[in-house]
C-alpha cells in the first residue's frame, strides 16, 4: 500500500490491512489533523484499506 | 464526514453557514463584504459560499513577504477569483511598512508582528465595506480561547465570537464558518474539487498556537466534543460578561488604538 502524507510531502510504502483509523494510529497521526483519501475518494475512519490501495492523508491544519 | 453521503454533506455544510449568518445577524442582504483571503481552504470556501449566496463580495489578500510561502496561494487566488468574477486586491507588508516579514526583527516570535500588521491592514483596506469576513473556524476559535486564557489576555476575548461589536474606525469582522471544524472545511473543498494548494508557513510549527492546536486535537480524540465545549462555554461567558474594550485613536496613523500609539506603529518604530 502507498500512503502520501501531505504535511511532510512524503510517500510511504507498507504492508497493511485494517481500518484507516488503525493505520493512522500505526503512523502516529492524529485523526483530527488529516482527511483520508482512498483511491481518490474521501473515506471515513472505519473504511478498510489493504493491498494496492493508494491513500492520501491531506493536512487539515491551515497553512499559517 | 459527519456521517453524511457527499450530497447531504454539502447541503449540511452550506446550511450550517447560512444558519450561523442568520443566528448572529452577520450580514444584511445589501452589505458590501470584504473577504479576507489567504488562498487556503478556509478563506476559499468562505469566498465561494458568500459569492454563491448572492452577497456583494470582494477579496483582499495580504502578502506578508515570506520567501517560498505566499506566491503559490496568491497564484491560486488570482485564478479562483477570476473564474468566479470576484475582484481581488493584494496588499503587501513591503509596501505598507517598507519591509517583508522575513526582514523584520522577531521580538521573540514572527507571529506577533505578522498578526499585528495583518489585522491593521485588513482593517485599513476594508474601510468603506460594511463587513470583513474571515475564514476562522471552530478549531481556530477554540485555540484562540485557550491561548488567551493561558496568556491571561482576557481583553482579547473582545475580538472573538462570530461577530465583533460596532466600533469607530473598525470594520466589523464576521466569521461565518464559526461552527465548522477545519476538517469539515477541507472535506467541502475536496468534494467541490477546489484544488487548494497546501503550503505551510515556515514559522507555523514554532508558534504557540501550534502547541495549543496539538493539545486540543489530542484532547478531542480522547474526549470527543472538547472543541464544541470550549466554544459554547466561551460564548456563554461572553454573553453574560460583555463589556467593550475602550479604544482611542493612534497619534501616528489615526486608526483605532488602545494606547496613544497603536501596536502596528510601535512595531514599525523598532525597524
Amino acid at each position: 500500500m502507498k500512503v502520501f502524507v501531505e504535511r511532510d510531502k512524503s510517500w510511504k510504502e507498507l504492508e497493511f490491512s485494517g481500518t484507516c483509523e488503525s493505520l493512522l494510529e500505526l503512523l502516529g497521526v492524529n485523526s483530527e489533523e488529516v482527511l483520508v483519501i482512498k483511491n481518490n475518494e474521501l473515506v471515513s475512519l472505519d473504511e478498510v484499506c489493504e493491498g494496492d490501495d493508494e491513500l492520501k492523508l491531506l493536512s487539515v491544519v491551515s497553512g499559517g | 464526514m459527519s456521517g453524511f453521503c457527499k450530497v447531504h454533506f454539502l447541503d449540511y455544510f452550506e446550511k450550517k453557514v447560512e444558519d450561523t449568518i442568520s443566528r448572529f445577524g452577520l450580514l444584511d442582504k445589501d452589505d458590501r463584504v470584504c473577504v479576507a483571503v489567504s488562498g487556503g481552504k478556509d478563506s476559499v470556501v468562505l469566498l465561494y459560499l458568500l459569492n454563491k449566496f448572492g452577497y456583494d463580495v470582494s477579496a483582499l489578500a495580504i502578502d506578508e513577504g515570506i520567501e517560498g510561502y505566499r506566491s503559490e496561494t496568491l497564484d491560486f487566488l488570482r485564478v479562483f477569483c477570476s473564474s468566479y468574477g470576484v475582484p481581488l486586491v493584494i496588499k503587501s507588508f513591503k509596501d505598507e511598512t517598507g519591509r517583508d516579514l522575513d526582514d523584520m526583527p522577531s521580538h521573540g516570535s514572527m507571529c506577533n508582528a505578522c498578526g499585528t500588521f495583518r489585522r491593521f491592514m485588513l482593517n485599513k483596506y476594508s474601510q468603506g465595506f460594511d463587513k470583513v469576513a474571515t475564514g476562522h473556524n471552530l478549531d481556530d476559535e477554540a485555540q484562540a480561547v485557550l491561548m488567551n486564557l493561558f496568556k491571561a489576555q482576557l481583553d482579547l476575548f473582545d475580538r472573538q465570537g462570530p461577530i465583533t461589536r460596532e466600533s469607530d474606525g473598525f470594520t466589523r469582522k464576521i466569521k461565518p464558518l464559526y461552527y465548522l471544524r477545519e476538517k469539515e472545511i477541507l472535506a467541502f473543498a475536496f468534494l467541490k474539487g477546489f484544488d487548494v494548494p497546501f503550503v505551510e508557513c515556515p514559522f507555523a510549527r514554532l508558534s504557540f498556537r501550534s502547541k495549543v492546536r496539538d493539545f486540543i486535537n489530542s484532547a478531542e480524540v480522547i474526549n470527543p466534543g472538547v472543541k464544541d465545549n470550549i466554544i459554547s462555554t466561551f460564548l456563554d461567558l461572553k454573553i453574560s460578561n460583555d463589556s467593550p474594550v475602550v479604544t482611542g485613536t493612534c497619534e501616528v496613523c489615526s486608526f483605532p488604538s488602545e494606547g496613544n500609539i497603536c501596536r502596528a506603529c510601535r512595531l514599525k518604530e523598532t525597524f
